[in-house]
């Protein structure tokens, strides 16, 4: 189950990325921090996954990547800013996912919540 | 108070009794400096970690990776301290926090290379075909007239033993600058650059094949041994030359990052 929940939120973090940026442009620390409070933890980015779907998305111009100093002290922090091309691509990302959340919930919906019965599986394989 | 004036020592020796009493009683500012020194140590480790996976991408942007990392490691190691960690134990959990350094280091390189590929596929042929025909095409012709020119200039005053030398000098020369060209225009990997350098030997040696075979003053077996008589010393040295030479230079197209970049 866990495995499944990370193959699931691996896959979407280009999208969390690119809904985070679309609010103002941050530093990597921020996204991170930004997607934590959002989900209320439940969905805690690898944080250290966070930087190469970063890069992809820079490399496919999606976003892009600024240096900037907060003060004449401060260290230089690269904070990222979505394209117009990236807005294009959350719009249509969030558009694909609404269709197949919907299309699972249309399965899904017809059935109840099923009581958990411990380890114990509902149906004995024959 | 009182009782470490009872255990001063002598006014005369002041220097002496402060150095011996800081030796031997460390202080808190001491075992913490101590301590950010070593989860300093355990930061910069994980940063080694990473930019010894990322060796494929470009200076600039290593340099930039490991700038950006090690700011959101220190910014996690901070945020650990506040929750009540000590430094080591907080660079610990920002380490694990993390993630293991050497997929973080692959995935870089898999975020970085797509980009490559799509221009490698966009670009390769055209150019590397031309300059393959172009190159090993002329070394062909170049080999054709020496072999010529030395039967039917033999005799000849200006064809000496030197000058066959520097010929022959040249015709071993000419299959590396082939291949190397090749390879620099290919922007490939070494071994598509190999394959197209060999694919262009082919094509080089293609319409004088079909010449031989056509020419009907030769008989079958004829023409079938004066070709394999040719195509042996090329095959044996051009090809192996050639090829090798080509992914030389297209293995250092690697550390060309910036023929690399997508126009934006």
């Amino acid at each position: 189950m866990a495995n499944e929940k990370r193959e699931l939120l691996k896959g979407s973090t280009p999208s969390l990325i690119l809904a985070v940026l679309a609010d103002a442009p941050r530093h990597g620390y921020a996204v991170a921090r930004e997607i934590e409070r959002r989900t209320d933890s439940a969905l805690s980015l690898g944080e250290g996954s966070l930087y190469p779907a970063l890069l992809a998305l820079e490399q496919s111009g999606l976003v892009t990547g600024a240096w900037e100093t907060r003060s004449a002290n401060g260290p230089a922090r690269k904070v990222y800013t979505i394209t117009e091309a990236g807005t294009a691509e959350l719009a249509r990302r969030t558009r694909d996912w609404r269709a197949f959340a919907q299309s699972i919930e249309r399965v899904l919906g017809t059935l109840g919540v099923p009581e958990s019965k411990g380890a114990e599986p509902d149906v004995q394989p024959a | 108070m009182f009782s470490r004036h009872k255990q001063s020592p002598p006014l005369a020796e002041p220097t002496k009794w402060y150095v011996e009493a800081e030796q031997t009683t460390p202080t808190d500012a001491d075992a913490h400096e101590q301590a950010r020194a070593e989860a300093d140590a355990l930061v910069e480790d994980y940063l080694d970690h990473v930019s010894a996976q990322i060796l494929a991408l470009p200076r600039a942007r290593r340099t930039e990776i490991r700038g950006e990392i090690h700011q959101h490691l220190q910014a996690l190691v901070q945020a650990h301290e506040e929750l009540g960690d000590d430094p080591v134990t907080a660079a610990q959990a920002a380490r694990k926090q993390f993630g293991d350094p050497a997929k973080i280091g692959r995935a870089f390189v898999q975020a970085w290379r797509p980009a490559v590929s799509r221009e490698e596929l966009t670009a390769f042929p055209g150019a590397a075909m031309k300059q393959g025909l172009l190159w090993f095409g002329g070394a062909a012709l170049l080999f054709y007239l020496q072999a010529i020119a030395s039967i039917v200039f033999f005799n000849y005053v200006f064809w000496s033993p030197s000058l066959e030398r520097l010929v022959m000098l040249c015709l071993l020369l000419l299959p590396c600058v082939a291949g190397w060209q090749v390879g620099r225009s290919g922007r490939a990997r070494p071994s598509l650059g190999a394959f197209y350098a060999l694919a262009a030997l082919a094509f080089a040696f293609l319409p004088i094949t079909l010449l031989n075979l056509a020419n009907t003053s030769n008989d079958g077996l004829h023409a079938f041994r004066e070709m394999l008589s040719l195509f042996t010393p090329m095959f044996a040295l051009w090809m192996p030359l050639g090829s090798l030479a080509a992914a030389v230079s297209g293995a250092r197209n690697k550390w060309r990052p910036a023929r690399f970049r997508l126009a934006r």
